[in-house]
């Protein structure tokens, strides 16, 4: 017995010395404990990082939502939110959001994303809304005679995207042209994204607010391939479209079909392959409407034989290298539509 | 399983930790039980990473536990002395034949069906390729062979009497603190400790300070400079202007060090935690005023190694000129095939011999007098001797250094050079360089180190902590882990 006693004694005092030189020990220990529960807690919400089926541990999920504004306080009042919660976002989030309701109801489909959004009868009718102004898929709008143009064709455009439309920002050369394009952009925050230009930071809506384009170009959608499938993400683009067009009612707007990525990663990924890429361009085709909406592939140009991008034309199987967008800048030249939009029409008929 | 990641830091450390410290500190037999839990554990750690080549090293771990031990027996016999010959060549040759088999057949063979393509067209006749498929090189076998030959000949030479624990032995050979990417270390370092340790409080804290210090080194410095990395490689290096390649450069050289020395640093602090005192890896080798100073400072047991087993039996530097400069070579070629199989490996040895050489002949007495041309000449030379180490294809090699000296270097190629690329990475790459540089001054990182006394130590660290699991984390919403579309 006494020896028992002596060995407790013994790690008692162990487990106190212990504590008392491992300020940092438990510290860490307590607040990953706490993370954790937090992580578990947003787990049963429904958050998750990735759009991926792979586990993410709940203590990186708390870690990531924390930093992206969802603390436990905002977490109790919203019951069902979605990854976005910061003020500023949710007047837009809204749009995207009916829109997206309205692509669930017709299609009986379940976003993982956004688990029940409420919305009202109003937004129902302003489905029905879009739905008769006749922008639902309809064939070979797409298809249209275009014309070369010269370079200053692109002195009122405007090129909106993410890095892909970065890289033809410092590497295409068309000078004259305005470019709202930011890394990592998505159909889904477009309208928010900050982009810089030559005189000041602001949002890509505020952009098209103050200035009136010609022609404005779309190339987005690789970053959002995991997010939702093609009716979520093809309705989140038909609004963008919705909007630009209220925003800038004589411009020509030009949907970019999303650019291949090149064969290594189209084999070893389960997300971001060319079979994912052609589902979401072939909805985008449907997009057009042949009067002032295009679309133009430029796959056309940086394909392979396999329908892949071109692997001696990037490094990352995404980007391009920066010499390789001067074919880009050559098939914007090839694929003008004349400015005059009633021209075109009637060239059409 | 890299130390800076989620899986180590939440799953396999916890788990480790928990039993390591809940077994008793007792022995079955003469085998220790906590050395049993540490071996184990360590071959877990490879496992999760290399389910299969785990069976190589554990093979490994035995053949050199009973070749050692059988260099001594039959002691005083008739053919004692040759026998013991033939065992320690036939260990040196199975240490590093698996070594050369895993990470050069495939160069050498490579190049030995280039020849042989030559000279069918040059003979007329079609020769015929060797037909092979490259084997996947197992994880840190670069370390642990160099382990574990470096055990082989100091027991040879009988520096210390071989370990009659086969688990001790293991213990140390796989020790995962250190396993896959050093320190290097000799068995002397470890065996008091693996004979008995006990882990005071102080020491598991001051162990897991050095660890976050190491995380912090590598997650937020090293991490974040390699995006600059490979926004180059993604521009291409035909198109980057010559500042940003320079800048390039030297990102690319504070993210090797950074990424080395918190690893190094992690490994320390995991040692401490587990209660062994593993040798220090970098004594601010960006702070050195010579190649040969530099390679005092940097990688230092891999560059003890080498001295211990390569440059000393060759003789070293006392003997004549001529043989002194023969051992740099191979001493320096070593070290350059070491790190890597490919020309560019060839040519930074070599490079590294050629300065190391002028240095011993006649530039050190120049560079230790003239302060400031000691440290122009070591600024030029770290990062472009980083940049051959970096790109492994000698033609893209090229096209980079003619970015880099275009006035010197002329290569055809078809660029396109954004002249304001400089301003637009510069700047985002800013914070972090400058975090960068200012670790690399001895005084600053000693302070830093020496932090982890003091209570701003465990405040500091906590903040380290946090902040690189959030950029951990935040890895995972990207599927390129750093870096967006």
């Amino acid at each position: 017995m006494i020896i028992r006693g002596r060995v407790v004694f013994g790690l008692k005092n162990k487990i106190k010395a212990f504590l008392k030189n491992n300020i940092l020990f438990c510290l860490m220990l307590l607040f990953c404990l706490a993370m954790y529960v937090y992580g578990m807690e947003l787990k049963a919400y429904g958050y998750c990082v990735t759009s991926r089926e792979e586990s993410v541990m709940p203590i990186a999920l708390a870690f990531v939502e924390t930093g992206r504004g969802v603390f436990p306080w905002n977490l109790e009042w919203q019951e069902y939110e979605t990854e976005k919660t910061s003020p500023a976002e949710t007047q837009d989030i809204d749009f995207i959001d009916r829109v997206i309701s309205f692509a669930d109801a017709s299609e009986g489909v379940e976003e993982t994303d956004s688990p029940g959004t409420d919305f009202s009868p109003e937004d129902e009718n302003l489905m029905a809304g879009i739905e008769e102004d006749g922008y639902l898929p309809s064939e070979d709008k797409g298809v249209v005679s275009f014309v070369t143009v010269e370079e200053t064709y692109f002195d009122d455009a405007v090129f909106i995207g993410d890095s892909r439309m970065v890289g033809v920002y410092e590497y295409a050369g068309i000078e004259s042209a305005t470019y709202y394009a930011k890394v990592s952009m998505t159909i889904f925050d477009l309208m928010e994204s900050r982009v810089t230009t030559n005189d000041s930071v602001r949002t890509v809506r505020e952009g098209l607010e103050e200035n009136q384009f010609g022609k404005v170009y779309l190339m987005v959608g690789l970053n959002e391939l995991g997010t939702g499938d093609v009716d979520y993400f093809i309705a989140a683009y038909q609004g963008v479209i919705e909007e630009i067009r209220a925003l800038q009612p004589e411009a020509i707007i030009y949907i970019q079909g999303i650019m291949h990525v090149a064969g290594d990663m189209d084999r070893s990924d389960s997300i971001f392959n060319n079979e994912n890429i052609n589902e979401r361009n072939e909805a985008l085709r449907q997009l057009a409407n042949g009067e002032d909406v295009f679309y133009i592939d430029v796959n056309e140009v940086y394909d392979d034989e396999n329908g892949n991008l071109r692997s001696d034309c990037t490094s990352d199987d995404v980007h391009l290298y920066g010499n390789c967008y001067e074919e880009w800048y050559q098939f914007f030249m090839h694929h003008g539509v004349p400015t005059d939009a009633e021209g075109s029409k009637e060239d059409d008929e | 399983m890299v130390f800076s990641s989620l899986d180590f830091i939440f799953r396999f450390m916890p788990i480790f930790l928990i039993i390591y410290f809940i077994t008793p500190d007792k022995r079955i037999g003469k085998t220790s039980v906590k050395n049993i839990v540490l071996f184990l554990g360590s071959l877990v750690f490879y496992a999760v990473e290399e389910p299969i080549y785990v069976l190589l090293l554990l093979a490994l771990v035995v053949v050199n536990y009973v070749l050692a031990l059988s260099f001594e027996r039959d002691y005083g016999k008739e053919n004692y002395r040759i026998r013991r010959k033939i065992l320690f060549a036939f260990s040196l040759i199975l240490d590093i034949g698996v070594l050369f088999f895993f990470k050069y057949a495939d160069f050498v063979i490579l190049q030995i069906n280039t020849v042989l393509s030559y000279l069918s067209v040059a003979v007329g006749a079609d020769l015929g390729l060797i037909r092979y498929v490259a084997p996947k090189m197992p994880i840190g076998i670069s370390f642990y062979t160099f382990q574990m030959i470096s055990y082989m000949v100091d027991v040879y030479y009988r520096r210390y009497v071989p370990e009659k624990s086969f688990v001790d032995l293991g213990a140390y050979m796989t020790m995962f603190p250190q396993m896959i990417a050093g320190p290097i270390i000799r068995y002397p370092e470890v065996r008091e400790a693996l004979k008995s340790r006990s882990v005071k409080p102080l020491a598991f804290d001051r162990g897991l300070k050095v660890f976050l210090f190491g995380l912090g080194f590598k997650v937020l410095i090293a991490n974040q400079l390699s995006v600059l990395w490979s926004d180059i490689e993604r521009i291409g290096y035909e198109s980057v202007s010559t500042p940003l390649a320079w800048l390039g450069a030297f990102s690319y050289s504070f993210q090797i060090y950074f990424d080395f020395l918190g690893y190094s640093l992690m490994a320390i602090g995991l040692g401490t935690m587990l209660g062994f005192r593993i040798p220090e890896n970098f004594r601010d080798p960006y702070a050195s005023r010579s190649v040969t100073e530099f390679w005092q400072r940097w990688h230092m047991t891999l560059g003890r190694w080498f001295r211990e087993y390569v440059y000393f039996p060759l003789g070293g530097s006392r003997c004549s000129k001529g043989k002194m400069i023969r051992n740099l070579l191979v001493v320096w070629m070593l070290t350059g095939i070491w790190h890597g199989s490919g020309w560019n490996f060839i040519l930074w040895g070599f490079g590294l011999f050629l300065m190391i050489a002028l240095e011993k002949l006649f530039l050190k007495k120049y560079l230790d007098k003239w302060v400031i041309f000691s440290r122009i000449y070591m600024w030029c030379w770290i990062p472009v001797s980083w940049v051959v180490f970096a790109i492994t294809d000698t033609e893209r090699l090229l096209v980079y250094l003619s970015r880099m000296f275009p006035w010197l270097l002329r290569v055809e190629m078809n660029s396109n050079v954004n002249s304001g690329d400089i301003i637009r990475y510069g700047k985002s790459y800013l914070p972090v360089l400058l975090a960068a540089v200012l670790f690399s001054i001895p005084a600053v990182r000693r302070r830093l180190m020496l932090l982890r006394k003091k209570k701003a130590g465990a405040v500091l660290a906590f903040l380290i902590f946090v902040l690189s699991v959030y950029c951990l984390s935040a890895g995972l919403d990207n599927p390129f882990l750093y870096y967006q579309f």
